[in-house]
C-alpha cells in the first residue's frame, strides 16, 4: 500500500509538472504533437524544460570554469550589493572580468560556427571554380561579377590594343576561390568585405582599431584572450569581441551568403508554405534539418530524378516530398520554395508524427534527442557532416563529400524511400501550414521597390521620410 | 512592429515562425500593419515581414541597411538610420555574435527571454548604455515581448527626430494651379 502512494504521488507530480500544451506554445500543430507525444510516451523538449531548472549563477554569467582553481561562483545576491562590490574569483577575476570572459566566448563560438560554414562554401566553391567537381557549377555569374572587384579580383582585361575587354568567367571564378578562402587564413591586413560598410563606419572601425584581420585570427585570439590570467579588462576584452563578430557579420557569414548565391542562384520572391502540415501521409517524407545549403541542393535534385520517383511508387509511396527545419530550409526555400516543416522547437515534433521517413542533418541547431525520439518510429537520421555525428540512438552516417556530392544525395534520397514500407505508427498530421512569400535578397528588394531599369533603395527612404514607413526592424535569431 | 509601420526584415527561426503566424504574404498587409506600411506594401506587392534567408544571410541585412545609407536623406552610417534589431527568442552562441555585429554596425539590438551578464552590472552598463557612445548602436534585453517591441520603436522614434523626420509630411495634393505656382516661382 505505502509503495502504491508513493507511485501515486509520483504519477501525479509527474501530471502536474507536464504543463498543457497550448501554455507551451502558440502554434497548434506544435499543440497537437505535444499531445500526442504524451499519448505516446515519447519525451521531448517540453517535457525536460519543466524539470530542468537553469542554473542560477550560469544564467548571470558570472561562473567561471575557465581554470580548475574553481569553478568560481560569483553570484549576485536577490537583494543586490550595496557599497563596494567585492567579489572576486580565487584569481582575483571581478565578476565583470568573467561575464566578458563568457560573453567573449559564446561570440567565439558563434562566429566559429558561421565562418566554418562559410569556409566550407568558399571549399565547394573553389572546386567548382576549379572544376574538380561536376556536381556543381558557376550559376550567377553576374552576381559574380558584381563581388569580384570586392576581393580586388579585375573583371576585365586589356587587349592587344590597348582596348577593354571582358575577362574570362572561370578565372575569374578560381581567383575570388582563392581569394575568399584565403580570408580565414589571413594574418595581417583586413578582410575584405568589411569595406562594404558605409564609409564612415568603416572609418570609425578603423578609428577605433577593430577591422578584423583574419576571420580564423580573430576567434583564436578570444580564446587565447579569455584563458586563465590574460585578458581582465572587460573592455579589451569586448574589443576583441567586436573584431570577431564584425569578421562573421561582414566577413565570414557575407562570404558564405554570396558565395552561395553565386553558385546556387540569388534568390528572387517565390511562393510556399509552412508548418508540419506540409507532410504527406501518402508520400516518402525526407526532411532536411541543419544549416548548410551544399548537401540540401544535391538532395533537391536528386529527387526530381525520374528514377527516385519510381522507386518511391514501387515501395508504395505517390510521390517524394521533401520539406525543411531550421536554417537549411531556408536555403532551399529561398531558392527552390522547398517547403518548411518548421523550426528549431518542432524538430522532434516532425518525427512524432510518424510520417518522417527520414531526417538528414548537417551541422548545428540539431537535438541529439532526435535520436532518441526516432528510435520510437521507423524515422532514420541520417548524419552527414564529419564535424557533426550523433552518439546516441540508432543513426546512419553517409558522409557527404563536395566531390561526389550528387552521388551521396541519391544515396540520402533512395535511404529515405526505401524506409518508407517501415512505418510502424498510426500516422497523425497536423493540418497547419501557412502560404508564404520569401525569397527578399537585398537585390529582390532592390528590384521590387524600383523595377529592373531604376532598381534602387530610394522609394523605401521616401517613404521612410515621409513618415508611411516609421523604421525598420531586423528580427533575426 | 507592423502595428506601428515598422517594415520587418527577418531570418532563420524567426522567419519560420512568422511564416507559420501568417505574415509572410502581401495579403497580410492589410490585416496587421498601419496604413502607411499597408500601402506601401500594397503599392509593391510585398509582405510587410520580408524573409531574407538563414542565419548567415544576416548579411543580406547589413547590406540592406548599407543600401539605405547610400540611398540617402537617412544619414550618412547605419547609426543614424531608423533601424533596430531584435533576437526574440535567441538561444544560441550565434545569435550573441550577431548580435554584437548588428551593435557594432550601429545598431540598437534587443534581446528577449534572458541575457547572461545580470550578475556582472559594471559589465551589463557598459553593453547596454556606454557603447552607444562608442559605436551609435547598444545591447538591450527585455523579455516581455511588447515592451521589446516599444522599446525598437521608442528607439526608431528616437533616431527620426534627430533627423527631423519625426513629423510625418503632410500629403499634400498638387493640382494644376498649385504646380504652375511652383514654376512661376
Amino acid at each position: 500500500m505505502a509503495t502504491e502512494g508513493v507511485k501515486e504521488k509520483a504519477a501525479a507530480a509527474k501530471v502536474k509538472k507536464a504543463a498543457k500544451p497550448q501554455e507551451l506554445t502558440i502554434d497548434v500543430a506544435s499543440m497537437e504533437m505535444i499531445e500526442r507525444s504524451r499519448e505516446l510516451e515519447v519525451e521531448t523538449i517540453f517535457d525536460r524544460a519543466a524539470t530542468m531548472k537553469p542554473c542560477n549563477i550560469g544564467a548571470q554569467g558570472t561562473c567561471c570554469k575557465n581554470c580548475a582553481q574553481g569553478p568560481c561562483r560569483l553570484p549576485l545576491p536577490k537583494s543586490g550589493i550595496e557599497g563596494e562590490d567585492t567579489r572576486k574569483g580565487l584569481c582575483g577575476a571581478t565578476p565583470q572580468t568573467i561575464a566578458a570572459r563568457n560573453f567573449a566566448r559564446m561570440v567565439a563560438g558563434g562566429a566559429a560556427a558561421h565562418s566554418d560554414h562559410g569556409r566550407g562554401v568558399a571549399e565547394t566553391f573553389l572546386a567548382a571554380a576549379r572544376k574538380e567537381t561536376e556536381d556543381y557549377r558557376i550559376k550567377d555569374t553576374q552576381k559574380l561579377l558584381e563581388i569580384a572587384p570586392d576581393f580586388g579580383v579585375d573583371i576585365t582585361v586589356e587587349g592587344e590594343n590597348g582596348e577593354v575587354l571582358d575577362r574570362d568567367i572561370d578565372e575569374i571564378a578560381v581567383e575570388v576561390g582563392e581569394r575568399a578562402l584565403a580570408q580565414w587564413g589571413q594574418q595581417t591586413g583586413e578582410v575584405a568585405t568589411v569595406k562594404r560598410a558605409p564609409g564612415p563606419r568603416y572609418e570609425l572601425w578603423k578609428k577605433l582599431g577593430v577591422v578584423p584581420r583574419g576571420i580564423d585570427r580573430e576567434i583564436v585570439e578570444i580564446m587565447h584572450r579569455t584563458h586563465i590570467g590574460v585578458d581582465q579588462d572587460y573592455e579589451n576584452i569586448l574589443e576583441q569581441c567586436t573584431r570577431a563578430a564584425i569578421a562573421d557579420g561582414w566577413g565570414g557569414s557575407m562570404i558564405a551568403t554570396d558565395l552561395q548565391d553565386v553558385l546556387f542562384g540569388c534568390p528572387y520572391p517565390l511562393k510556399s508554405s509552412a508548418n508540419l502540415g506540409v507532410l504527406k501521409e501518402d508520400h516518402v517524407n525526407l526532411v532536411i534539418h541543419g544549416h548548410e545549403p551544399l548537401l540540401s541542393e544535391m538532395i533537391v535534385q536528386a529527387a526530381e530524378l525520374p528514377e527516385m520517383l519510381e522507386l518511391a511508387k514501387e515501395k508504395g509511396a505517390k510521390g517524394i516530398q521533401l520539406s525543411g527545419i531550421c536554417c537549411t530550409a531556408n536555403e532551399i526555400l529561398m531558392r527552390h520554395g522547398v517547403p518548411l516543416a518548421g523550426n528549431f522547437l518542432q524538430q522532434e515534433l516532425a518525427i512524432i508524427t510518424g510520417a518522417v521517413d527520414a531526417m538528414v542533418v548537417d551541422v548545428q541547431c540539431i537535438m541529439e534527442n532526435i535520436a532518441n525520439v526516432a528510435q520510437c518510429f521507423h524515422t532514420k537520421i541520417i548524419t552527414t557532416n564529419p564535424r557533426a555525428r550523433i552518439a546516441s540512438g540508432d543513426t546512419v552516417h553517409i558522409e557527404f563529400d563536395e566531390h561526389t556530392a550528387f552521388e551521396d544525395a541519391k544515396k540520402i534520397v533512395r535511404t529515405a524511400i526505401e524506409n518508407f514500407p517501415n512505418r510502424e505508427k498510426e500516422v497523425i498530421i497536423p493540418r497547419q501550414s501557412s502560404d508564404l512569400v520569401a525569397g527578399f535578397s537585398y537585390e529582390a528588394i532592390n528590384y521590387h521597390l524600383g523595377g529592373t531599369f531604376r532598381a534602387s533603395y530610394t522609394p523605401l527612404n521616401d517613404n521612410i521620410i515621409n513618415g508611411r514607413i516609421r523604421g525598420i526592424g531586423g528580427v533575426v535569431g | 512592429m507592423i502595428k506601428h509601420d515598422v517594415i520587418v526584415l527577418t531570418t532563420g527561426c524567426n522567419a519560420i515562425a512568422c511564416a507559420k503566424a501568417g505574415l509572410l504574404t502581401p495579403e497580410s498587409a492589410k490585416v496587421y500593419c498601419g496604413p502607411g506600411l499597408a500601402e506601401v506594401c500594397e503599392a509593391v506587392g510585398i509582405p510587410p515581414v520580408l524573409h531574407m534567408g538563414s542565419c548567415v544571410d544576416n548579411s543580406r541585412i547589413l547590406m540592406a541597411a548599407t543600401e539605405v545609407v547610400k540611398a540617402g536623406g537617412l544619414g550618412k552610417d547605419i547609426s543614424e538610420v531608423p533601424v533596430a534589431g531584435s533576437a526574440p527568442e535567441w538561444m544560441s552562441e550565434k545569435a550573441i555574435s550577431i548580435g554584437h555585429y548588428f551593435v557594432a554596425s550601429g545598431v540598437y539590438t534587443v534581446f528577449g527571454v534572458t541575457m547572461p551578464v545580470t550578475g556582472a552590472p559594471v559589465f551589463e552598463h557598459y553593453l547596454y548604455k556606454e557603447l552607444e557612445d562608442i559605436y551609435g548602436g547598444m545591447w538591450d534585453c527585455e523579455p516581455d515581448p511588447v515592451k521589446h517591441a516599444q522599446k525598437m520603436i521608442a528607439h526608431i522614434d528616437k533616431k527620426r527626430k534627430a533627423l527631423g523626420i519625426d513629423k510625418a509630411r503632410e500629403r499634400v495634393l498638387f493640382d494644376m494651379a498649385a504646380r504652375r505656382e511652383i514654376e512661376a516661382a
